[in-house]
């Protein structure tokens, strides 16, 4: 079963269609045990995201979840247990990304302008 | 006549999918709609995927707005600094056991919206092509047939090589299909590859072409759609050939990536009263992915879009004829009237 989150930054990121304004692959996985869905958007001038079997050598952030933890981000819930989740990579493309598409102005790195790569 | 030959010219009516989808605001899923998808098949993930991708982020979610689901995940990413930072990609992948792959095309939903640049769009080909070689030498079986060059269909104010490129892709896309429904689906993979990478090259050439361009011309943006439409008509090939294999989630992702593209065709003019051909190839995905209502909303949309009671005759023929819609709609009712003659 698709992670209801995963499904709908995937129609989110669709329905926008827009340049993003800064370039990237991002993933983000969701987890429980054996079971793994992996989500990936490809930000730019030309969006994209979709389903795949395999995290792309090219990425440059990755974010893995487990499903009840991925479940309450979807439902706005407060994260269970923050530290057994785990980023990879760039931070700060996370959350340009999240600023991007859903506007808001609390989390992590928004203090980074730029991305470093 | 199969869907998939429905690469027809069609006719204007001002009728458009976001108008239909309009129409309809706010709908909430029903459970018929789930009823349905059992009915058709085990579809994952079932219709939500498609109605949050095609209602313009309209519509309900499990009773919410898209709104305050971008809102809920906006509270929820707010307190991701708390999630420690483990590394590099290739480091918390190897920690937590996640593969990494290094091929260029992993990308399942093929065909995505994006047009990469030309020489991105040559080294699909390259490596389809080569990959194709390779499936049809363990195989034993021929290449597609080559396309004659001196034989193209006339397409007057259209470029050659954008013609070219049209029919090669249009014949590997048949090929394709007949090899998947014959169940070489690793042979059938291998040809969609190849289709998909030359109706890429199609749809930028179309899109870009010098001296024409994409919106230069009513000739050359009705090439545009076409490319778009068969684009879709790849991924919906794509999606079939996951679902025979019981990758149920791929097949889910290829008939919503489809659908984007059969949006992009009857969202715009509909130029040359192409949108018809378009509104049926939705209705075949809306049905893949188990949404009943909404094919059977696109079939009328297609009958509104259709310049003259002719076109929608021909049409309404094309839908009752075609075997994978008729599996689909098998005994609904209203498919057989909005289908009949």
């Amino acid at each position: 079963m698709l992670s209801d989150l995963l499904l709908a930054l995937d129609a989110i990121l669709a329905a926008d269609g827009k340049s993003t304004g800064f370039d990237g692959r991002l993933v983000i996985c969701v987890k429980d045990g054996a079971l793994r869905e992996i989500w990936s958007a490809r930000l730019g001038e030309r969006p994209w995201s979709g389903f795949l079997t395999a995290i792309p050598e090219d990425t440059d952030a990755l974010m893995v979840l487990d499903g009840v933890q991925a479940q309450a981000i979807a439902e706005g819930r407060p994260l269970p247990d923050p530290s057994a989740a785990a980023i990879g990579g760039d931070r700060s493309l996370l959350a340009r990304f999240f600023k991007r598409y859903f506007a808001f102005s609390n989390w992590l790195d928004i203090r980074a302008g730029g991305r470093q790569k | 006549m199969k869907l998939t030959s429905l690469d027809i010219s069609t006719a204007h009516s001002g009728s458009r999918l976001d108008e239909a989808i309009a129409r309809h605001p706010g709908m909430p899923l029903q459970p018929t709609h789930a009823a349905h998808a059992v009915e058709l098949a085990p579809i994952e993930g079932d219709v939500r995927t498609n109605v949050i991708k095609n209602l313009g982020l309209g519509s309900l979610v499990d009773g919410r707005s898209v709104s305050q689901i971008k809102r809920a995940i906006a509270e929820g990413v707010s307190q991701l600094d708390a999630v420690p930072v483990l590394g590099s990609v290739a480091e918390v992948a190897a920690k937590l056991g996640l593969p990494i792959s290094s091929q260029a095309m992993i990308d399942r939903a093929r065909g995505d919206a994006s047009n990469p640049p030309a020489a991105e769009i040559e080294a699909r080909i390259a490596q389809a092509t080569e990959a194709l070689g390779a499936v049809t030498a363990k195989l034993g079986t021929g290449q597609p047939p080559a396309i004659d060059t001196a034989k193209l269909p006339e397409a007057p104010g259209v470029a050659k090589e954008v013609v070219e490129q049209r029919e090669i892709a249009w014949s590997l896309y048949q090929t394709a299909k007949g090899s998947l429904q014959a169940g070489l689906h690793e042979l059938a993979e291998a040809q969609l590859e190849l289709a998909a990478a030359h109706n890429l090259k199609y749809f930028n050439l179309a899109m870009t072409h010098d001296g024409f361009g994409a919106y230069g011309t009513d000739a050359t943006r009705l090439e545009v759609m076409r490319s778009q439409n068969r684009m879709g008509m790849v991924v919906h090939q794509f999606g079939l050939l996951a679902n025979a294999r019981g990758d149920q989630q791929s097949h889910v992702s290829s008939q919503i990536k489809a659908l984007r593209w059969y949006s992009d065709v009857t969202s715009g003019k509909n130029i040359d009263h192409y949108q018809p051909a378009a509104f049926l190839n939705s209705a075949c995905a809306y049905a893949q992915l188990g949404d009943l209502d909404r094919g059977l909303t696109a079939l009328s949309d297609m009958l509104s879009a259709c310049k003259d009671d002719k076109q929608r005759s021909t049409m309404k023929k094309v839908a009752r004829e075609d075997a994978e819609l008729l599996g689909l709609y098998q005994g609904h009712e209203r498919f057989v009237r909005l289908t009949a003659e």
